[in-house]
């Protein structure tokens, strides 16, 4: 079948958000478009998934698929931040179900699967090539399917945006601001034969994690930098996010896969972890352009979700449940929006609200400081004020095992006594 | 009990019951204990709106007024005015 040259919604991009926000709007009974550039399963990085996800699965109906898949679950993370080691459990904080490390091709192809299955009409290796219009009456898109080599238009009442890095609309626009306080780049690889870190600190082979959870593993890096390590069923990805200049001066003279092996295994417990382990020639990624956020993430016609509606350090794992909230978002914008046209600016007020003040309270935990004459302590704090105390307590917990919290503190301080902090120093891990 | 809290409740109780054994009553925390998040609570406006022929205005969207289904109510209460409160058999 064909695209059609016309729908309700046409989605951009078929990973978590682009994928939750179609699934929702085929299950309320609105025709749903999703293209996607590629086809999947397809590589992406952010394999870390915080236990809030599954709340978003249990949305898309989703869950027994995802348990079914039988991905690695994590009990925690363990953070050696400037030699300090702490802990933190999710156990702690009221979650009755696991956080999960994630091969991204498998998750993402799961939960495109599932909009298929809820009625969303597929079209992959289809690439969105620029707005013929967009406005209160709806949008029209050029696309190119690269099957057939031609060019299409398709008229939508609502678009969204889930395009991730490409950024369509911000692209199109020509409204992409880079993030100056976040000059970073990112480089990671897949490592076979890594030993990881278990509860407790304990470090285990890579055949114990059936019997023994493992911990995300984070490390500080350097003056400003950091490492993830976590490992996946057959292998463990391991990251590095440095600064642009460090890169530079200690990057260009070597090659790309010598400096990240390098820094690798000169840092501490992490290069503890990494010794015998295999990393595959040709097998190092790159991610410059590091963090940014598009000017608008709603306009008539249009919304933004996920990675393309801002990109923030991800040390804390939000990427992809941030994704799967805003494609619930927009789900509820564009559905509130179609019942009751009259108040669509409202609706779009809300979703920009919302999302804004998420991106911000993000922000705020991947910066020691930030600009106290902007409106994003202000933003960051509406939206805190929204989340549960025991969401409160992890986020402050986890913002506390590195020296990024004082802004948090600060963010949250001011309304309500610091809830308590539910992490555990560990001295050192324990490699035996 | 006013037929707003009454409404409240019912659609609570039923988006509680995804969470499990949580009786919601009129003074239940619900951002604090968890019970709705800010994607929730846009939920529950919506219904209320075409529940009740309302518009929440933006400003209205602030966790103060969605603590308890009793700020709830009352921030509805507010809104509906005078005469309609009295339609719909309140105070």
């Amino acid at each position: 079948m064909g695209i059609p040259a016309q729908t309700d919604i046409l989605v951009i991009g078929g990973g978590p958000a682009g994928s939750c926000a179609a699934t929702q709007l085929a299950r309320l009974g609105y025709a749903v478009v999703l293209v996607d550039k590629v086809r999947h399963p397809r590589e992406t990085v952010g394999e870390s998934i915080l236990p809030s996800a599954w709340k978003y699965f249990d949305l898309l109906g989703v869950t027994e698929r995802v348990e079914r898949e039988g991905f690695v679950k994590k009990a925690g993370g363990v953070v050696d931040w400037e030699n300090e080691v702490t802990q933190i459990s999710f156990r702690d904080f009221d979650y009755d179900r696991p956080g999960l490390h994630v091969e991204r091709a498998a998750l993402d192809h799961l939960l495109l699967d599932n909009a298929r299955n809820a009625g969303v009409q597929v079209f992959e290796n289809v690439k969105a090539e620029s707005f013929v219009a967009c406005g209160e009456q709806g949008a029209e898109i050029r696309l190119f399917d690269g099957a057939t080599k031609e060019y299409r238009s398709v008229s939508c009442r609502f678009l969204i945006d889930a395009s991730g890095q490409s950024s369509f609309v911000a692209q199109q626009l020509g409204a992409r601001k880079l993030d100056s306080d976040f000059r970073f780049v990112a480089l990671w690889g897949y490592f076979t034969g890594s030993r990881y870190v278990s509860a407790g600190g304990v470090v285990r082979p890579f055949e114990d994690i059936p019997r023994h959870a493992p911990m995300t593993f984070v490390s500080s890096l350097g003056n400003w930098g950091w490492a993830w390590h976590i490992p996946l069923r057959k292998n463990t990805s391991v990251g590095i996010v440095v600064p642009v200049e460090d890169y530079k001066q200690n990057g260009a003279e070597t090659s790309r896969e010598k400096y990240f092996l390098d820094t690798c295994l000169s840092t501490g417990n992490l290069g503890r972890l990494l010794e015998g382990a295999q990393l595959p020639a040709g097998g190092v990624r790159l991610m410059r352009d590091y963090s940014y956020a598009p000017e608008k993430i709603a306009g008539p016609g249009y919304f933004v979700v996920g990675d393309a509606s801002g990109f923030v350090d991800p040390i804390f794992s939000v990427g992809v449940v941030m994704a799967l909230y805003s494609g619930q978002l927009a789900a509820w914008a564009i559905d509130s929006s179609l019942r009751r046209p009259a108040q669509t600016p409202t609706y779009r007020t809300l979703f920009e609200t919302q999302m804004h003040g998420r991106y911000q309270l993000s922000r705020t935990m991947a910066l020691p400081t930030h600009d106290e004459t902007s409106e994003a302590p202000r933003a960051a704090k509406l939206y805190f004020d929204f989340i549960s105390k025991s969401e409160k307590e992890l986020m402050w917990s986890a913002a506390s095992m590195t020296t990024r919290s004082g802004n948090l503190l600060r963010t949250s301080g001011e309304s309500r006594v610091p809830p308590p902090l539910k992490r555990r120093n560990l001295q050192e891990l324990r490699f035996e | 009990m006013d037929s707003l809290t009454q409404s409240i409740l019912t659609w609570l109780n039923e988006a509680a019951a995804k969470l499990g054994d949580v009786e919601i009553a009129a003074d239940t925390e619900l951002i604090e204990q968890g019970v709705l998040d800010s994607l929730e609570i846009l939920r529950l406006v919506s219904f209320l709106e075409e529940r009740f022929h309302l518009a929440v205005p933006v400003d209205e969207f602030v966790p103060e007024n969605f603590r308890t289904p009793a700020t709830i109510a009352a921030m509805m209460a507010r809104l509906q005015g005078p005469a309609v409160q009295a339609a719909a058999g309140g105070h």
